[in-house]
């Protein structure tokens, strides 16, 4: 007769999976761009809580990072998608990227980050130039091992944005996204919500090969849309 | 050192470890339509137990990788048979395995699953260009008898060795890669990244009780690691306290279990069990 044995090992669980924007709230944010961009990412948060519940296996965990004027994070330790709410920011000062290149990078260190983590994914919104050395940051970031398989993906907000910049962080030129207009905006950080879907459940891939691949037939197209910033 | 044995038959005579094996497909994969991955195989011969599991990588590039996972341990199985039989006792067989284990053996192996997957494809699909990567997968494999242990690995999964007091450890520590990327038979020179040792059991009571090979979705499921590791010892006393049969029964259920509140990947598991805890 089938007997009650407890299932051998200990307490189960699912993979994190965390996600964090990375925002430039710098003065040439201000007005419009910023307006924009707190509406999108309050936008996205539904369809995250729709994507993790489709997804159980895969703990989605959200924070967010702020810089201008130096870096802080809005909030550093990860909240899960059903906890986490947007409060709009405002814009002032520079664009210290070197500075939130260099608080994300102490979160990407094993620990705190879990070796059985799945493909971080990092979402940088900026609409210009880095004022700080963001080089030496960068690389270091770059350099760490989830800094290696993060999916990384930039927003290129307005026409002053440095695209070489953001193709730095991204590792592919492809995956900085152009947004210069809000309609765009609102477009590319929906897109790059999605993100998660790809990296809940992935499947292996061969060492060597690319990390997780990203499925860039979906980017929306933006180029007939008017009104460029 | 060693004991004089008779050549390796069929497993006509009693095994000094018996296995027991499951495999289920993974929630991720159930909700996409993906056919499971994972693939196990197990061979007996007299007094030497072989067994293996393998993981197929599962995306768009690897379409037949399901495939790729029943080649991988049915080549493992094949090569380690055709060892075994080639020796007329343990003795020539532990010095073979030896000597040849870093690097005869392991090209052995890559080169029968190569041979298989293209023989295969071209019967299957004579109008579709061969890539070894459509099949990519991994491969976990062991073959023990009561004196000593080989065990190979290429790519993720985890081989686990438990002692008689229950104390766990991985027979093979491998680089930690992270995220979803693994070493893969289908890479070039895939032999060079098939990790392998043999272990001698110099006396009875210093031979482990079970030994536990599982693909990464298992691992993969459990908080930590010390949560996973401890599966080595609840088997080992579930099996003494219940019996092989009846664990055998439930090995599927718990693995769905498993899968379900952890990875959500496909997972495949075989034990090994010493005689010495099955009659205790």
């Amino acid at each position: 007769m089938a007997k009650n044995i407890k299932r051998p090992g200990g307490e189960l669980a699912s993979r994190p999976l965390h996600f964090i924007w990375i925002v430039d709230r710098s003065g040439s944010m201000h007005g419009e761009k910023i307006q924009t961009l707190n509406f999108a990412i309050r936008q996205t948060i539904p369809d995250m809580r729709a994507s993790a519940d489709d997804n159980p296996n895969a703990q989605l965990l959200i924070r967010s990072l702020k810089f201008s004027t130096g870096a802080q994070w809005i909030n550093a330790t990860p909240i899960s998608v059903n906890d986490f709410e947007w409060n709009d920011l405002d814009a002032d000062g520079v664009t210290d990227l070197g500075k939130a290149c260099e608080l994300l990078a102490e979160q990407l260190k094993i620990p705190p980050m879990s070796e059985r983590a799945l493909p971080p994914v990092l979402v940088l919104l900026s609409d210009g130039q880095p004022t700080d050395n963001y080089k030496k940051s960068l690389d270091e970031l770059k350099a760490l091992p989830w800094g290696k398989k993060a999916v990384k993906v930039a927003i290129s907000i307005g026409e002053d944005a440095d695209d070489n910049v953001l193709a730095e962080f991204t590792g592919n030129r492809e995956l900085v996204l152009p947004a210069d207009n809000p309609q765009a905006l609102v477009k590319m950080i929906k897109w790059a919500s999605t993100l998660v879907k790809q990296v809940s459940a992935p499947s292996s891939k061969r060492d060597g090969d690319a990390p997780v691949v990203v499925d860039m037939d979906n980017i929306p197209d933006v180029s007939s849309d008017a009104d460029v910033w | 050192m060693f004991q004089a044995m008779p050549m390796f038959g069929n497993g006509a005579m009693d095994l000094t470890f018996s296995p027991i094996s499951a495999r289920v497909r993974g929630a991720n994969h159930k909700k996409t339509g993906i056919r499971c991955q994972d693939n196990y195989g197990i061979r007996r011969l007299d007094k030497m137990l072989i067994i293996a599991v393998a993981d197929g990588h599962g995306s768009s590039d690897c379409k037949y990788s399901d495939i790729g996972s029943e080649k991988a341990v049915n080549s493992f199985c094949d090569i380690i048979e055709k060892i075994c039989k080639s020796c007329s006792d343990l003795e020539q067989l532990h010095a073979l395995l030896s000597r040849n284990k870093d690097d005869t053996i392991p090209t052995k192996i890559c080169d029968e699953w190569n041979r298989k997957i293209e023989r295969l494809h071209k019967k299957a699909h004579p109008d579709e260009d061969f890539d070894r990567l459509l099949y990519g997968s991994t491969l976990l494999g062991l073959a023990v008898c009561d004196q000593f242990v080989f065990a190979a690995q290429l790519g993720d999964g985890d081989i686990l060795s438990v002692a008689a007091n229950g104390s766990t450890d991985r027979l093979i520590v491998t680089e930690r890669i992270l995220g979803t990327e693994t070493h893969s038979l289908s890479s070039d020179s895939a032999w060079i990244t098939m990790y392998t040792t043999i272990k001698y059991f110099p006396a009875v009571g210093e031979t482990p009780v079970l030994f536990m090979l599982s693909t990464d979705g298992m691992a993969n499921s459990y908080a930590t690691d010390e949560a996973f590791l401890l599966c080595g010892k609840d088997y080992a006393d579930s099996i003494q306290q219940y019996g092989l049969e009846e664990v055998g029964k439930k090995l599927k259920g718990w693995l769905t279990e498993t899968t379900e509140g952890g990875s959500g990947d496909d997972i495949a598991v075989v034990l090994a069990v010493s005689e010495a805890i099955i009659r205790a």
